[in-house]
């Protein structure tokens, strides 16, 4: 086994400088796991996984120590210099620690602390963990990522896919106390961030209040909006604040595509809430856009149009939930449409999925992502209610956790709900286990397979190689779950959703 | 502009390209081995993006 050389503290071609002091960037936060630690960076929204407890102790003492080959010395790294000069270069490389300057060089005060510290766990920390990451996921975090968190069902809209069914507000909507009592409990269990959604959140009296707030406890909030309700006030008072990002949601590059499923005027709407967000100056804009069979040829314009605002394009998979069950047969991509799909988002890495679209990978190259059901392991779906579902796309019965008014709250929920666990350690992998592709697609969405009635172990219904339209082709009667009454308003309620209904 | 979605693993091993004097790359060489089998010590993904809200 080698040693490490004489060369252990080199400049990089990165300018990493081993002797000088770096700190954790004050823009990251480091939340702790079994196998090292995640560090979230609120400037870049860049998630980095230190996959070391040995690391994750020697960047927390690096802010103690005068230089960093004094901080590896004191740590349980001091043995493998060159790996952990390695791996500090590539933090430094993303943004998440900083060189401090000379002026501000924290000095030894610190110093014999961290040492005896260090000296602690170099005595008790077993070695790095190898596995794979996705393997780590699959086991479940500590706390989630992100979570969903649907304020209101109230929407002045009544798209033909909404996953939760909007329109009405529930008088059961967490109050604004118990809104931020939740959103401590986040915080200390350092949830990086949530994204807000509806309904149409900004409905609520409320909202900035506990945007707000999510913020002043360092949880980043992502909100998706139509658009119907901003203002200039508000567009001004969105760009004034920090660790917001908002989400426009067209579904369609004009009125003529996206109306016809989110309602006549949608898209001027949104057109003028970009307007008055980019006329405010506001940095962290995306046009979120839910892929369906009429848009895909509309996808290059969707990118064009965002790149109009200076925004970013957000593109989801569409779920047969809430309304969309009704529509998703109608709406979803054809299989031909897919594969253009998957071949278009690999020539635009620049387009954020966010690992919606993992099941595409079965088409023989992985999309950019973690690629896999984050469901009850990384994420999950908190209802304006505080009932806690295991992903944003099930909101059914068979899949709540249960609430974060109930005794221990949501850290209990997230840490010891049989649901969760059941998830996180699933006993069978079922046909798809079989198949050649099952690595790459993993079998593909939970929640499409549940509510086309297909088996959780089974395809997806949409598999790129086919076999969920096989599987759909021979469903029995009856095995499609009903997805609950939902909030429609009461006259979209007696008038059965039609696609290209103006509402 | 942000980066790419890209699962970037940062390979430590990358990280140190061009830094190797004369004479020591077979050295390097060895201890690069050892950091593959290390394992990636620093992962970088972006998960902008992961929402779950349409």
């Amino acid at each position: 086994m080698s040693t490490d050389t004489e060369r252990p503290f080199d400049r990089n071609r990165r300018g990493f400088d081993p002797g000088s002091a770096y700190r954790l960037s004050q823009q990251v936060a480091l939340r702790e796991e079994p196998f090292g630690a995640l560090a979230y960076h609120y400037g870049n929204r860049r998630l980095t996984f230190l996959r070391s407890p040995s690391l994750v102790d020697l960047v927390r003492g690096l802010d103690g120590e005068e230089t960093v080959e004094d901080a590896i010395s004191a740590s349980p790294m001091g043995e493998r210099k060159k790996s952990a000069v390695c791996a500090l270069s590539s933090l430094e490389n993303s943004e998440i620690l900083e060189k401090v300057s000379p002026l501000e060089s924290p000095g030894a005060i610190r110093a014999a602390a961290t040492k005896e510290r260090a000296e602690d766990r170099r005595s008790t920390q077993p070695p790095a963990p190898t596995r794979r990451l996705t393997e780590e996921m699959k086991q479940g975090l500590d706390a989630p990522i992100c979570l969903t968190w649907e304020l209101t069902y109230g929407c002045n809209l009544a798209c033909v896919h909404c996953l939760s069914s909007s329109g009405r507000r529930d008088p059961r909507e967490l109050s604004t106390k118990q809104a931020m009592h939740f959103i401590d409990e986040l915080s200390s269990m350092k949830v990086f961030y949530v994204n807000v959604g509806g309904g149409e959140p900004t409905i609520r009296s409320d909202f900035f209040d506990i945007v707000s707030y999510c913020v002043g406890r360092g949880v980043g909030v992502k909100f998706s909006t139509n658009g119907g309700t901003m203002t200039a006030e508000r567009a001004h008072r969105l760009a004034s604040m920090d660790y917001v990002d908002v989400q426009i949601s067209i579904d369609g590059a004009t009125p003529a595509t996206n109306d016809p499923v989110r309602g006549e005027g949608s898209f001027a709407a949104a057109r003028r809430a970009m307007c008055l967000l980019s006329d405010a100056g506001f940095d962290s804009l995306k046009i979120s856009a839910v892929v369906t069979r009429l848009n895909v040829p509309e996808i290059d314009d969707l990118l064009a149009l965002a790149g109009q605002f200076g925004a970013e394009l957000r593109l989801t998979r569409l779920r047969p939930a809430g309304r969309g069950v009704q529509t998703w047969h109608e709406l979803h991509p054809t299989p031909n449409q897919q594969r253009t799909l998957h071949d278009w988002l690999k020539d635009h890495p620049e387009v954020l999925t966010g690992d919606s679209f993992f099941h595409l990978s079965a088409f023989g190259e992985a999309l950019p992502g973690l690629n896999l059901c984050g469901a009850g392991r990384i994420v999950c779906l908190i209802d304006p209610i505080g009932d806690v579902y295991a992903c944003p796309f099930v909101m059914h019965p068979e899949f709540k956790a249960g609430s974060v008014l109930g005794e221990g709250g949501f850290s209990e929920i997230w840490r010891n709900s049989d649901l969760f666990d059941g998830l996180r350690h699933p006993s069978t992998g079922g046909a798809c286990n079989a198949c050649g592709a099952f690595d790459s697609c993993q079998g593909g969405c939970m929640a499409a397979k549940f509510f086309t009635g297909l088996p959780l172990d089974g395809p997806d219904p949409e598999c790129a190689l086919g076999h969920g339209e096989s599987a759909l082709a021979v469903l029995g009667p009856g095995r499609r779950p009903e997805p609950g009454p939902g909030h429609s308003k009461k006259v979209a309620a007696t008038v059965p959703v039609v696609l290209g209904r103006a509402r | 502009m942000r980066s790419a979605i890209n699962r970037s693993a940062i390979d430590p091993v990358a990280s140190f390209e061009g830094g190797s004097p004369a004479g020591a790359d077979r050295t390097d060489e060895v201890v690069d081995e050892d950091l593959v089998e290390d394992e990636l010590l620093v992962e970088e993904i972006s998960i902008d993006g992961m929402c779950g809200v349409y």
